[in-house]
């Protein structure tokens, strides 16, 4: 990266600190299936999972000027989400009744109940769908595309760190990575407006 | 302008070039659909489950009713 690069989340943050409160909007397009990702671990309903992503970014926006730059702007909003799913978990502790499990009468043992999946058919469908559109683009990518956008997005390397892996300058890093982008989501973009008109 | 918001989302994008990409960002529903979906595929590749944008939609429009609170720190559990 050039020393004259800024890290995108913290920009974000320092310009919803100034008022620019769309660019909020922009951190939560950005964080939302990663702290949904962290809070489904706690909660399991998908309708709670979105209840309490939607409380954690409430409770990030309310409480933005209390993030100082010392952490990641991604590992605050995870600590966030942990405790909104543990409040959330003890909310409903002190609402419900003690569980007493129902016993089988031929085996005298007790019941367990089943564990529901936390995903909503609708939602299991459209990730499928999606992660199985974006795995067939990537396998007909050209392979300095597939290489440049996998170590960006699973390894995490900077521009420059690709660069030197691929051996080639940071300007082609950059625009491989956009070109993988743009193959992927012209064909992303039908299903996007698909679900849409659903409003699942 | 769509391989500078790809660059922008990487925390690659020289600083004095953010200003035109937020802005259009603000302004223009295709320049937002290209942060969703380039947002969406590396979600994808690293396996997170998929939200509905009516999703965030639904979490900024709750947004536009909370105010910034500069005394309260959401990691505060002694203040809820």
């Amino acid at each position: 990266m050039d020393s004259s690069d800024t890290d995108t989340d913290l920009d974000l943050v320092r310009r919803t600190k100034l008022g620019e409160r769309h660019t909020f909007d922009m951190l939560v397009v950005r964080h939302q299936r990663m702290l949904a990702q962290v809070i489904s671990r706690y909660v399991k309903s998908p309708q709670q999972i979105e209840d309490v992503t939607q409380e954690a970014f409430i409770k990030a926006y309310r409480g933005i000027m209390s993030f100082r730059g010392e952490s990641k702007f991604s590992t605050w909003l995870y600590r966030i989400g942990v405790n909104a799913a543990l409040s959330f978990l003890a909310a409903e502790r002190s609402r419900i009744p003690l569980y007493e499990p129902s016993i089988n009468p031929n085996t005298n043992e007790p019941i367990i109940p089943q564990i529901v999946d936390n995903e909503s058919p609708d939602r299991l469908l459209a990730t499928q769908q999606i992660s199985e559109t974006v795995s067939n683009v990537l396998e007909k990518l050209p392979e300095e595309l597939r290489i440049a956008i996998t170590l960006r997005e699973i390894d995490g390397l900077s521009y420059e760190e690709i660069a030197n892996v691929m051996d080639c300058p940071v300007g082609t890093v950059r625009s491989r990575i956009f070109r993988a982008r743009e193959s992927i989501s012209k064909v992303l973009r039908p299903k996007l407006e698909m679900f849409r008109e659903k409003r699942w | 302008m769509k391989e500078k918001i790809s660059a922008y989302i990487d925390s690659e994008l020289a600083a004095e070039e953010i200003d035109p990409i937020v802005e259009s960002l603000r302004h223009e529903p295709n320049a937002r659909d290209d942060w969703l979906l380039y947002h969406l595929t590396g979600d994808a590749m690293r396996g997170h489950s998929t939200m509905d944008d009516g999703f965030s939609k639904g979490i900024i429009e709750r947004l536009k009713t909370v105010k910034i609170d500069p005394s309260y720190d959401p990691l505060d559990n002694s203040k809820v």
